[in-house]
């Protein structure tokens, strides 16, 4: 466990993101909106590579029991990556998984520090 | 796939025999295997197809062709620690070509692809595909190859038939397939029905509806069909596997069809005992194994199926719902003793399909 210094901030552009190996792990760091999320590679489904799926919006539904009508729009573009294994939706913001309540991708904590990316484990 | 093996290094200690392994070759590749005039159809790629977005339009990958012994070394057997492959070369739109002679070409060409798969590897097993629209055309099919060593069973698309399997006029193929020792091997489909028989997936807007029905309604309509015309009594060295339905629906087609023969035997004479020790004389591939909110209520599942003796591990591999190892893997460890999972990861298999291991 420590601090780990992955890149430069400038090194990683808007919508991109980089794989190391970290004790053992996969660790993905995403650049989104300006902000650096980093995840643990392995969806929480049945393991497959989630940090190497699209990223892509999705749609989402507002359902109106009163008047009994669901309205569908598409959503968080660029923000939800998708398991190239079997599609399984995460927020790559926050982690959550769209289809399982309380089901996370694993994070860990991101400091710049002297112009470089530092992450947790 | 990435390279980080994605699965409990504790499955390398036992043998797995995968029986749902979908050979993927394009059209082009299969033109060779071809004469004219259906060469150039299969070189402009002509076949039948749905519109359906099975791969979310690129947000679950498309493994490309896997269409090569390499690949399938590669991938399947070092990737997911399969040490024996059942192959079947996928031609799920066969029973969508309108043209009969078209039809029979692709099966015969497919089915040579296959052979030279099979050549390159002695660890790997085959079912040759059966195009079930004119019988005696698919029993020349099993003459031709079923005697071949790795063949070990027939595969067919238990959608969009004329009429459901088990019907007369299909006993022709159900006799060949008992001379020649093969595995009868039924696998259904989503989406490639005919317009006419059934209907019950067009009206849905979603894939996931047709994906979820489809691979279900397809074996329980062949084993009920199966049953109603006594094909396990008249064949009864036969053995019949079941793919990619997954094993959830089983027990309750069982323990349906029991209640159901019980008042109605008459509309079912030609069965010595009751349905479901029929159907527990089945083998059914673990793919998709279903995902419970209450894992619990899986393992009360596979008690109902007697999962040691019924279930045969698959893959489905590389569809896009493939099952990795793991995922059949986690119950295996937390319920069964070694023999158990010895039988899931293999000995069902090896039982199902006589193979020489």
């Amino acid at each position: 466990m420590g601090e780990y210094t992955i890149a430069k901030v400038d090194e990683i552009n808007e919508g991109e993101r980089i794989t190391v190996q970290i004790e053992g792990r996969e660790i993905t760091l995403f650049k989104i909106d300006g902000e650096f999320h980093a995840y643990t590679n392995w969806c929480a489904h049945q393991s497959g590579p989630i940090c190497e799926g699209t990223l892509t919006g999705t749609r989402k539904a507002e359902v109106d029991q009163e008047s009994g009508t669901i309205e569908t729009e598409w959503c968080r573009e660029g923000k939800i990556l998708s398991c190239p294994w079997h599609g399984w939706e995460y927020d790559v913001v926050t982690g959550e998984c769209l289809s399982q309540n309380g089901v996370k991708l694993p994070s860990h904590p991101v400091e710049i520090k002297d112009g470089n990316i530092v992450v947790s484990l | 796939m990435s390279q980080q093996k994605r699965f409990p290094s504790t499955l390398e200690e036992h043998m797995v025999v995968d029986t749902d392994v979908h050979l993927r070759i394009s059209l082009e590749q299969i033109a060779p295997y071809l004469d004219q005039p259906h060469k150039r159809k299969a070189e402009h790629g002509v076949k039948p197809s749905d519109a359906w977005d099975r791969y979310k339009s690129g947000r679950i990958e498309r493994r490309g062709y896997f269409d090569t012994a390499e690949a399938v070394r590669e991938d399947l057997c070092d990737g997911l620690s399969v040490d024996h492959p059942i192959l079947n070369p996928s031609l799920a739109f066969l029973p969508r070509i309108p043209q009969q002679d078209y039809a029979i070409a692709l099966m015969q060409a497919y089915n040579d692809y296959l052979m030279e798969v099979l050549d390159e590897d002695d660890d790997f097993y085959g079912l040759i595909h059966l195009a079930m629209k004119d019988p005696e055309l698919a029993v020349e099919e099993i003459e031709r190859l079923g005697d071949e060593s790795q063949i070990v069973g027939v595969y067919i698309v238990s959608m969009g038939s004329e009429v459901p399997l088990g019907d007369p006029r299909y006993d022709m193929v159900y006799e060949a397939a008992d001379k020649h020792n093969l595995t009868m091997t039924y696998h259904p489909h989503a989406g490639v029905t005919k317009v006419d028989f059934p209907k019950q997936n067009y009206g849905f807007n979603e894939y996931v509806s047709i994906n979820t029905l489809g691979f279900m309604w397809g074996q329980m309509q062949t084993i009920v069909s199966l049953l109603e015309q006594g094909v396990p009594v008249k064949y009864p060295d036969l053995n019949f596997a079941f793919l990619e339905g997954g094993p959830g629906w089983v027990p309750g087609l069982m323990f349906r069809l029991n209640k159901k023969y019980a008042a109605r035997r008459d509309e079912m004479p030609a069965l010595e005992k009751p349905p479901e020790e029929y159907m527990r004389e089945f083998h059914y591939a673990s793919q998709p194994l279903g995902e419970p909110v209450n894992h619990e209520n899986m393992s009360y599942l596979l008690d109902a199926l007697d999962a040691p003796n019924t279930l045969m591990f698959a893959s489905d591999y590389p569809h896009w719902d493939f099952d990795n190892p793991s995922n059949l893997f986690k119950y295996l460890n937390s319920k069964y003793s070694t023999e158990e999972r010895e039988q899931i990861l293999s000995g069902n298999a090896i039982e199902a399909y006589n193979l020489n291991i």
